[in-house]
């Protein structure tokens, strides 16, 4: 089994069983819709307030179908063939997270370039907004599919995942709201937010298939 | 603010603090004292068993 | 994390707490030693928390700005100290159990979470006690509060992973590589936090609670009491961690007998 063929396999069961990219785009899209029926309508506030809670709400989207990443492949033995398929896990777990990732996460920066226009944002602010989500995303993915991949066969393993993943994602939300608040107000500390969003989302890219294929091997044993 | 404190002023802050201090250790140590017991009585019972 | 390929276990053998951990893996010799640890450190725990609180509570000065609410320092400042260092004992016994495979260091790593975010909860309870007469606030969403919350949810995070998967080898093997990753993580999120920090409170004047600078007279309380936290901390962990072997030990007689039964 080639690793090509891995991520093929992930897309399409994505699109097979969970609606392809319009199950977290929806989530995304209904989560921003409550914020201002919530917070209230002063365009001050939902202005001020966009950056942050579009990141938030990214945030629970990439988190809504993580407990599929691995939780599946554990329970029906699928995990067990990749263990024998002679790739490397570190492989797999890369192969699986950017399959399901270009399959399902790609909408995001979209429906946040829409959010933070409804929400107020200058197009310029609600842009580079989207680009910070851009960047953000494949770090954000591969963060929750540590946790998943930590928590896969565990009872209750989506609310293990959330309380997991929450404080590891810090870093990834502060710069990219960052980096869309500071867009919002014309500082030039925006673009510094956007190559920092950059740098730890291609950190955790690096290094998460490392603990991913760690968490896996010992659930092959 | 002007920044400055009286003595004595706002003294239940430091005992409230002390005392969630000491409740919070104290029932730290309340749970690591009754997870050795029942350790022990699970140990006791088990070696009773086996002795027999 | 681990590089794919097992490392020879020669290899890593000079760690420090890997031959500490090795020496201490002998069941025979950890007991020899937590009999004579568990008392002396709960012992010694005992007495300078004692002669802390005494100089903390009605020995030492108020401070020229705080007043009596500088006392607040002496439990809490303590509490931080120890959720951090327990903190990065856990995460140095998970790679330990990861890389060697000792028992004792999970068993170590396992006893010391409870601990940890008991001490963060309480660091993070005074630190609110404190900051309304100081700051005018029960909480204020700066770095070092943040960071302290952080903490409390990486223990948290911990606890939980571990109590949610049932086969106990597995839920070792899994806590400890989140301790890790949460370990390696640690120095990115206390930067983003300080970033974050930066950007929110710039210019904003906050009295801030640690004042100019320390006094004599307010260190010999803080030292005796942070010293005395510690060993009172090392006390619980060896305590818990002969709690566990004990339950191990039932555990496997059990399984014995109803084998056989």
């Amino acid at each position: 089994m080639r690793a090509g063929a891995i991520f093929l396999r992930e897309a399409r069961l994505a699109f097979a069983g969970g609606g392809g990219p319009a199950a977290p785009a929806a989530f995304f899209i209904a989560s921003l819709t409550l914020v201002p029926l919530a917070i209230g309508q002063s365009p001050a506030t939902l202005q001020a307030a966009g950056p942050g809670v579009i990141c938030f709400a990214a945030l629970l989207a990439v988190l809504q179908g993580a407990e599929r990443l691995f939780g599946e492949d554990v329970v029906d033995g699928t995990l067990e063939a990749y263990g024998l398929s002679g790739l490397p896990l570190s492989v797999v777990a890369i192969a699986k997270v950017l399959g399901s990732v270009l399959a399902t996460l790609w909408p995001l920066p979209l429906v946040g370039l829409g959010g933070g226009i409804a929400f107020g944002l200058p197009v310029e602010a609600a842009g580079m907004l989207a680009l910070a989500l851009a960047a953000a995303i494949p770090g954000l993915a591969f963060l929750v599919a540590i946790a998943a991949a930590l928590s896969a066969g565990a009872r209750r393993g989506g609310l293990v995942i959330a309380l997991i993943a929450a404080p590891l994602a810090i870093p990834l939300m502060v710069f990219t709201a960052s980096a869309g608040r500071a867009a919002d107000i014309g500082n030039a500390a925006a673009s510094a937010n956007l190559l920092l969003t950059c740098a730890v989302s291609l950190f955790l890219t690096a290094l998460s298939p490392f603990a991913i294929s760690a968490a896996l091997k010992a659930r092959l044993e | 603010m002007s920044g400055v404190i009286e003595p004595g002023a706002y003294m239940e802050f430091v005992w409230i603090s002390y005392a969630l201090t000491a409740l919070g250790v104290g029932g730290l140590l309340f749970f690591i004292l009754q997870e050795r017991s029942s350790a022990k009585r699970h140990l006791k019972r088990e070696e009773d068993e086996a002795g027999e | 994390m681990r590089p794919s390929g097992a490392c020879p276990p020669d290899q890593g053998r000079l760690t420090g707490a890997n031959i500490m951990f090795s020496y201490l893996a002998n069941p025979q010799r950890f007991e020899k030693f937590s009999r004579i640890a568990i008392p002396v450190c709960g012992w010694l725990a005992l007495a300078l928390i004692a002669a802390g609180l005494w100089y903390g509570l009605f020995s030492s000065p108020v401070d020229r700005f705080q007043g009596d609410t500088i006392r607040i320092m002496y439990v809490h400042v303590p509490s931080a100290w120890l959720a951090l260092a327990l903190y990065f004992a856990m995460g140095g016994a998970s790679f330990v159990y990861f890389i060697w495979r000792h028992n004792l260091a999970d068993t170590a790593a396992a006893s010391i979470a409870p601990i940890g975010a008991v001490f963060a909860g309480l660091c993070l309870i005074t630190g609110a006690i404190w900051g309304r007469p100081t700051w005018g606030a029960w909480w204020v969403w700066d770095a070092r509060l943040t960071s302290m919350l952080i903490q409390f949810l990486l223990f948290l995070g911990y606890i939980a992973l571990r109590a949610a998967i049932e086969d106990e080898r597995l839920a070792a093997r899994s806590a400890a590589i989140l301790a890790m990753v949460g370990l390696v993580n640690l120095p990115i999120v206390r930067f983003s936090v300080e970033w974050w920090d930066g950007i929110l409170h710039q210019g904003a004047t906050v009295f801030r609670a640690d004042g100019p600078q320390i006094h004599g007279s307010q260190l010999l309380p803080l030292a005796l009491m942070a010293a005395g936290f510690t060993l009172m901390a090392g006390w619980m962990v060896l305590y818990r961690m002969r709690s566990a072997i004990m339950a191990r030990k039932a555990a496997n007689l059990q399984r014995l007998r109803e084998a056989r039964a």
